[in-house]
């Protein structure tokens, strides 16, 4: 009777090969990206050039995602060769990166890359961290552990800018950056004992969400809700008026103000502030707002860093309003009647000043289509 | 004396970098200077830029 093969004698099995993503050398249209990836996933391939086209035309996104992922994913290794490491790959990713910030810091006019760098930013920070998760393992479950911690790696930092950005809103800012400080030092000291590499991250988390906290001015110590403020003689009209989240609304009509200036104050957190203010007052400006518009009777500015300063002549006898606004994340909007207050058209105007801003940088000021000049500055009452 | 297989260049930069930032957010909050968007993004993209370019060239541990 023949001896029956037993396991022993069968021959071994290959070990498996870790999976990588490289840029396919095959199946490509440009520079392979596409073909790769949907070799990686076991996608087709046209997939991802559909994503890429659609993310193109949706504000270029696409087209900077695509030389991103072709400076990053390393091609197919030619036969015999090496693939190559990883570590060249942060690399060239960080010498891309210096050069953004150098041409950042040259020219407002590079700020057009800004909006798409931030989703890319963060699209490459998840497909890097899942990708991480998934290579070279080719266990599935073990894949699917992985990528598990790697998802719920992103939800935890997501978590924690959220809760860094409302700390440091309501006014714990300097106990963050001193936190920043800390963990770097921390890491510092770390490299001459092996090294803790895993600190970059939640120092990341604290100081990113803190710098656009910083940078916008936010402060949303002024309460929350809606708050309606119509004064009717100038006893009740206050120095100043403050509101953290929501919408603020001050109507002036009412009031007579006397001749010479009377100051305002106007501070907000997220939200808008709306003003308004009778024909006869001239109206002086001062307004700071991190991310948003204003408008100040027939002239507006908007996009991110808006200063503006107005103050026309100061007339003996005028009534002059000098308002001092700071808004971190929002509109000031000052007008002269309720009906100047047109969702629709002001939107237009929003995202006009948006636009102007990633084209040419800060300090545009525009005058606002039909809209009446303050002729009260001209005049001597 | 510095056990050199035990030097990691790259959190050496990471850190340095990190500090940096860490003290312009601090100089914002004192009042010192104004942190604006336009300063804001060149420091948090060198700040990245640097990390990368550092664990890149120290290589994986």
């Amino acid at each position: 009777m023949p001896d029956a093969p037993t396991t022993s004698q069968m021959p071994a099995a290959p070990p498996p090969v870790p999976r990588r993503l490289t840029r396919s050398s095959s199946d490509k249209v440009l520079g392979g990206l596409a073909g790769g990836l949907g070799r990686y996933f076991d996608i087709d391939p046209i997939i991802f050039r559909i994503g890429f086209v659609v993310l193109a035309l949706a504000g270029g996104a696409g087209v900077l995602a695509y030389i991103a992922g072709w400076v990053l994913v390393p091609a197919d290794p030619a036969a015999g060769e090496e693939p190559a490491d990883r570590s060249k790959a942060a690399t060239i990713a960080g010498g891309v990166v210096l050069a953004l910030a150098a041409l950042v810091l040259i020219g407002p006019g590079i700020f057009f890359l800004a909006p798409p760098l931030i989703g890319i930013g963060l699209i490459a920070l998840v497909g890097l961290l899942l990708y991480r998760a998934a290579g070279g393992d080719p266990d599935a479950s073990g894949v699917a552990r992985r990528i598990g911690l790697a998802l719920l790696l992103v939800v935890v930092s997501l978590t924690g800018f959220v809760a860094v950005a409302v700390g440091a809103a309501v006014g714990g800012g300097a106990v963050i950056a001193g936190l920043v400080i800390a963990v770097g030092a921390a890491l510092t000291v770390s490299a001459f004992i092996g090294g803790q590499r895993w600190l970059v991250l939640p120092a990341l988390i604290l100081a990113i969400p803190l710098g656009f906290v910083a940078a916008a001015g936010l402060d949303v110590n002024g309460g929350i809700g809606d708050r309606d403020y119509q004064p009717t003689t100038t006893a009740e009209l206050r120095d100043g008026y403050e509101l953290g989240i929501g919408e603020l609304r001050v109507d002036l009509t009412q009031v007579d103000l006397p001749p010479g200036r009377t100051p305002l104050r106007l501070d907000m957190g997220i939200g808008s502030v709306r003003v308004i203010v009778p024909d006869d007052v001239c109206v002086a400006s001062d307004v700071r707002v991190g991310a948003g518009y204003t408008r100040v009777l027939d002239r507006d500015s908007g996009g991110l860093d808006v200063d503006w300063r107005r103050s026309p002549a100061d007339n003996a006898g005028v009534k002059r309003l000098v308002i001092d606004g700071n808004v971190g994340l929002g509109e000031l909007q000052v007008v002269n009647s309720r009906t100047q207050f047109t969702d629709w058209e002001h939107n237009n105007r929003v995202d006009d000043r948006f636009d102007e801003y990633f084209r040419s940088g800060p300090g545009q000021i525009d005058t606002v289509p039909g809209a009446d000049a303050n002729s009260a500055c001209t005049e001597v009452a | 004396m510095m056990d050199r297989d035990k030097f990691d260049p790259a959190s050496l930069v990471a850190g340095l970098a990190i500090c940096a930032l860490g003290v312009l957010l601090m100089l914002d909050q004192v009042d010192a200077i104004d942190l604006r968007f336009n300063y804001l993004w060149p420091a948090l993209l060198a700040t990245i830029g640097a990390i990368l370019l550092a664990v890149g060239l120290a290589g994986r541990r």
